[in-house]
């Protein structure tokens, strides 16, 4: 099951490589350095870049193995943190809160 | 719905409070938590905003929504405890991004990560690193970044909570997300990662 979720995941690397290369045969003038498409890269993820901007980009991803490995770690550490949000209020601390609610609103203000 | 819990909340229903915590409850501990990193200190925070919420709700007027303030109380009586304390200074991002060479370019290559989703105690390990560096960011950086990642609210509401251009907003949660990922980075990259 993990090697089967492994060369899956490679194939759809190489796939989308593939066809940011197929689109964009060559780099554009302006996107040539790693730094510039770091600033972009929640731009990218935004979707928020203009189409000229973005076929820019992904043609230097496609070419670069530096770029690339750092989008996949970027959204990599967004996902871990969206994690976060599963936490629930504990029982405890909702039942503390609520007494001391109801003792507060029974208080003359 | 929220319209009629304002109201009951306006006549000072003890129910209404008990409502309150039942829908957004959750939302405003984890805030509270992921702010102050501490269970003890987020159940302060929570009741010191809900008393504020219940001194305050007359004035409330619904031209924010219900939750918008809610996020905008809790955040801000996070924060008000926070500058109390000694906190992480902005040059902790100094290092957090890449290094790259005069020309642009990495100055050293960028490993792969190996993610291992399916592995729920090395996937606990690293949400535990990633809260640690969540604590490590300076307290505007990590009110952005629990709004807009663990939240997910629009760049917008954030904006509006926090009072700051949305420009702002972007670029802290971008420089938030370049300092976690520098931050799991020794513990992701190939070869360097816990044995499984």
């Amino acid at each position: 099951m993990t090697s089967w979720a492994w060369l899956m995941g490679r194939f759809r690397t190489w796939l989308f490589k593939l066809e940011a290369r197929l689109s964009h045969p060559r780099p554009s003038v302006g996107m040539q350095h790693c730094r510039h498409v770091i600033e972009l890269i929640m731009g990218y993820l935004d979707d928020t870049l203009e189409p000229a901007e973005r076929r820019a980009f992904e043609a230097h991803i496609a070419d670069c193995g530096n770029c690339w490995r750092f989008l996949r770690s970027y959204r990599a550490t967004i996902a871990l943190g969206q994690e976060l949000r599963d936490e629930d209020i504990p029982s405890d601390v909702r039942e503390r809160l609520e007494t001391f609610l109801h003792n507060r609103l029974q208080r003359p203000s | 719905m929220p319209a009629e819990l304002v109201e009951a909340l306006k006549r000072n229903e003890a129910s209404a409070f008990e409502r309150l915590l039942a829908q957004h409850g959750a939302m405003l501990y984890r805030v509270a938590l992921r702010l102050m990193g501490q269970r003890e200190e987020a159940e302060d925070v929570l009741q010191e905003a809900l008393l504020k919420v219940h001194q305050n709700i007359q004035a409330f007027d619904g031209r924010a929504a219900l939750t918008t303030w809610l996020y905008r109380i809790v955040v801000n009586t996070a924060l008000m405890r926070l500058r109390a304390q000694t906190r992480a200074p902005e040059e902790l991002f100094d290092t957090a991004g890449p290094l790259f060479t005069e020309d642009g370019d990495y100055a050293q290559e960028v490993a792969e990560w190996a993610m291992p989703p399916e592995q729920l105690l090395l996937r606990q390990e690293a949400l535990g690193m990633l809260q640690q560096g969540i604590e490590r960011l300076p307290d505007l950086y990590r009110a952005v970044y629990v709004l807009a990642e663990i939240e997910s609210l629009p760049y917008r509401d954030i904006a509006a909570i926090l009072d700051l251009p949305v420009g702002t907003v972007k670029t802290r949660l971008h420089r938030a997300r370049l300092f976690l990922r520098a931050v799991l980075a020794d513990y992701f990259a190939a070869g360097k990662g816990p044995s499984a």
